[in-house]
């Protein structure tokens, strides 16, 4: 990273810190850079103009610092808040007075040094930090550090099928839908915040309803690097990867009470790893152009469980492009691939009630998503609309065990061993459009075809199981009405084929989001 | 596909891109990302042809509402200097432009970040925070653009980092900053004589974000129409803010170009007093269209409603 526009920087720095020290021979030594007399003086001259503008501010701050003393002393001070503020604003002026500014910008060390005395000053309340001790100065994104939200989710849902009942066309991948009645859906605490000058941690605890029992579950819990050069980023933990749109999006921000089903079908929900992820952002000034991957474990669907095991069994790479059409518009597309693999570890699903069903093999699943966004003049207070699609397309490689009481078709039971390859697809598309401040109404359509899945059965064999061949489609209004950003109620009809043919789900949800704490900040 | 070969193939596209990056970088120009119109036209008026300046909103735009669209992430990859407002003021989406834009320059702390909320004093700092309060900043009133004076001390902290950043340039950015000082402070002399009659005018504010300027013209904020801030008042809250209007005798309301016009309308029929649709910001309407004729057009507006 060091080239002539730094090596420039630097002499002129040099020279000016030579200068202020008097001393002429070195001087003369130093002048063989093409330096001439009256850039010196010029130099000169601008340290010295700059000396006197510090000293007048100073001295006009320590004026007004002394006022203020007094009408501080004047008011009866009142609670935490205030007294926290107001020395806050009183500092706030101060600016580094180191005499060399000039040559400061020379070394990125000294920079720092004196910019972090000039940051620091704002936080100088009564108690001054430890960190300002070791001359570390803590970035803080966000207002406090940790920052802590939670998050409530609830629903009340009327459905005309059994929401446990098994889908039809895919190997069941473990996705919960939402139970009927009253039902609690994640309630996430969440705690954020910088961790030093190069990293930053995140921790999501999710507690949530899992048949009658609540269970508590790590969603997310990751670092991320903050200060890595050239828009390289590494993440490691365990967190929502990166690929498609609505994947790394929390409950709460959903725009439907629940995921479009090439989600709930080729995932299990959303695909979430233990792992690392890398990525980079281009240099490119009017496009948004983001590359990166992802190692992960492996331990969910699409992957068996890949628990204690030397080798990641999932592998991502993503590609995000975006950017603005006039000032009203912009847009976001991504391409992703997913590769996972069960590895010998069987990937166990049911069939019915009855059978099992146990993949080992190669899933790869290749996605494709846009979103467009517009608000009149960008200004997306009043009204605003969203337009966003994802297509889905899966392969799977391999071989699966039925174990049944009954054998199927000429196959023994257990049927061992046989090869299952398939290649499945979806979509689904989505508008959202805000016509009034805080109602929002929706659409989506979902669309899955389930592909061969006959497993080298003859025609029909199948029938009746998770694997009897099927195309699901799904139709979704909503409704939704926002009191403020931290409060939201939502009204949802759904007419839902997944549970297989003549077995049409009508469905209703009412869902509630409350939000406490940190003001979250929002992904496009 | 083997994900290991594309990962080889991506890190050679990376290898390559960098020494792009590397070379891109040799340039005179130093890259400015301003959140709002008010600190990019500052930073003009101080960095002249050695800054190159992206302005993040428009005045029609909610500076609170602002999502982090690609476009934005994309401008802050490559910023030099983030001149931001602080206060919270962007606090709804500038950090996941510190966090995702894999820029370090633009770190809180840094010398490419800049709050010019620091070197003002705030006004309405809240002796307690709730939510139920609305959209209130624990800092104080984010909306420090509307008084002219406040332009001194962040236009020398600006021209500071500036020379901090781009130190060859130190002698112009002095240069700059002192005919902009002296024209400045000719101009806030010229504006207060001028706004004279407005001293002690009482006013009703639609969204409480005038702070700063009732305290440069003296005007007396007698309420505001927005029953929490950031919020659409409901036509109830309104007819009582309606009622107090007999008593405090409001003679005009004020509101910004980017808010919505229902509220100060219905009051404004009903209470008989005229509405003063602000700028806000450089680019709030067709005059406002540099720093200067924000506030001429701003100070135009408010006598012509006397």
């Amino acid at each position: 990273m060091f080239n002539l526009h730094y090596a420039a920087r630097a002499c002129v720095a040099l020279v000016s810190v030579v200068t202020f020290a008097l001393t002429a021979p070195v001087c003369a030594q130093v002048a063989s850079a093409p330096v001439t007399a009256a850039d010196l003086a010029k130099l000169q001259e601008s340290i010295q103009a700059m000396r006197q503008l510090y000293e007048t501010r100073i001295n006009a701050l320590e004026q007004k610092i002394n006022t203020l003393q007094q009408q501080n002393a004047q008011f009866a001070r009142p609670p935490a808040a205030t007294t926290a503020t107001v020395p806050l604003a009183v500092a706030a002026p101060v600016v580094a007075p180191t005499p060399n500014v000039a040559a400061s910008g020379a070394a990125a060390s000294v920079a720092s040094a004196s910019v972090g005395a000039q940051t620091a000053a704002p936080d100088l309340g009564p108690n001054p930090p430890s960190s300002l001790g070791r001359g570390i100065v803590l970035p803080k994104i966000g207002p406090i550090t940790p920052e802590i939200s939670l998050i409530l989710d609830g629903k009340y849902s009327a459905q005309s099928q059994n929401p446990e009942s098994v889908g039809r066309g895919f190997i069941p991948s473990g996705t919960k839908n939402i139970p009927r009645g009253f039902s609690l859906g994640e309630t996430e605490l969440a705690l954020a915040g910088t961790v030093d000058n190069l990293f930053r941690a995140e921790a999501r605890l999710v507690l949530s309803q899992n048949g009658q029992d609540f269970s508590a579950a790590m969603e997310e819990v990751f670092f991320e690097t903050l200060g890595m050069p050239a828009g390289l980023k590494i993440k490691g933990g365990k967190f929502f990867s990166n690929v498609g749109y609505l994947n790394n999006k929390h409950p709460h921000e959903w725009d439907f009470v629940d995921l479009p089903l090439v989600y709930q079908a080729f995932f299990g929900g959303q695909l979430n790893n233990a792992g690392a992820q890398f990525s980079w952002v281009a240099p490119i000034d009017t496009l948004y152009l983001k590359l990166g991957g992802e190692v992960g474990q492996g331990m969910s669907y699409p992957n068996g469980n890949n628990y204690n095991e030397n080798k990641p069994r999932l592998g991502t790479v993503f590609a995000k492009l975006g950017g603005d059409i006039g000032i009203e518009s912009s847009w976001l597309g991504g391409l992703s691939y997913v590769t996972a693999s069960t590895g010998d570890r069987p990937r166990l699903s049911a069939l019915n009630e009855t059978d099992t069903f146990d993949f080992t093999g190669s899933t790869n699943v290749l996605i494709a998503d846009f979103v467009y966004k517009w608000a009149p003049n960008g200004n997306a207070n009043r009204q605003n609309f969203k337009l966003q699609g994802e297509a889905f397309w899966n392969t799977q490689k391999g071989s699966a065990t039925i174990t049944s009481p009954s054998a199927y078709g000429s196959c023994a039971t257990p049927c061992l061993g046989n090869a299952y390859t398939n290649t499945q697809s979806g979509f689904y598309v989505q508008a959202i459009y805000q016509f009034m401040p805080n109602w929002r109404l929706g659409y989506r359509f979902d669309q899955l075809y389930g592909g061969n899945s006959a497993y080298g059965f003859s025609a029909g064999t199948l029938t009746g199981t998770a694997l009897e061949s099927y195309n699901p489609m799904r139709n979704t209004v909503m409704l939704d009405w926002a009191n403020s950003e931290y409060s939201m109620f939502r009204l949802q009809l759904a007419q839902d084929t997944t549970y297989g043919p003549g077995k049409t789900n009508n469905q209703l949800f009412l869902q509630y989001v409350m939000s406490l704490g940190a003001h979250g900040a929002h992904r496009f | 596909m083997n994900i290991f070969k594309a990962c080889r193939v991506f890190g050679l596209a990376i290898g390559a891109l960098l020494l792009l990056l590397a070379a891109a970088r040799v340039q005179a120009q130093v890259n400015v990302f301003a959140t709002v119109p008010e600190w990019g036209a500052l930073a003009e008026e101080l960095g002249g042809d050695k800054v190159k300046v992206y302005v993040a909103t428009n005045a029609l735009q909610d500076p609170h509402r602002v999502q982090a669209r690609p476009s934005l992430l994309a401008r802050a990859r490559g910023a030099q200097l983030l001149i931001a407002t602080g206060a919270e003021l962007e606090i709804g989406w500038l950090p996941i432009l510190q966090r995702d834009a894999g820029n370090p320059n633009i770190l809180p702390g840094q010398p490419g970040m800049f709050e010019a909320a620091q070197y003002v004093q705030l006004l309405g700092v809240p002796a307690s925070v709730d939510r139920s309060m609305g959209d209130v900043h624990a800092a104080g009133n984010p909306h420090i653009q509307t008084d002219p004076r406040n332009f001194l001390p962040i236009a020398r902290a600006l021209t500071e980092r500036l020379m901090l950043l781009d130190s060859s340039n130190g002698t112009f950015y002095q240069d700059r900053l002192r005919s902009f000082l002296s024209r400045w402070q000719a101009s806030i002399d010229r504006w207060g004589a001028a706004a004279k009659p407005l001293q002690g005018v009482n006013i009703w504010v639609q969204h409480d974000g005038f702070t700063y300027l009732n305290a440069w013209l003296g005007l007396t904020q007698v309420g505001a129409l927005e029953s929490s801030p950031g919020m659409d008042p409901s036509v109830a809250h309104l007819s009582t803010v309606l009622q107090r209007q007999g008593q405090l005798q409001g003679r005009m309301i004020l509101t910004a170009a980017y808010m919505s016009d229902a509220p100060s309308k219905w009051f404004s029929e009903r209470a008989k007093v005229p509405v003063v649709v602000l700028p806000f910001t450089v680019g709030g309407n067709k005059e406002a269209a540099t720093l200067d004729t924000f506030f001429e057009n701003t100070l135009m507006r408010l006598l012509q409603a006397l």
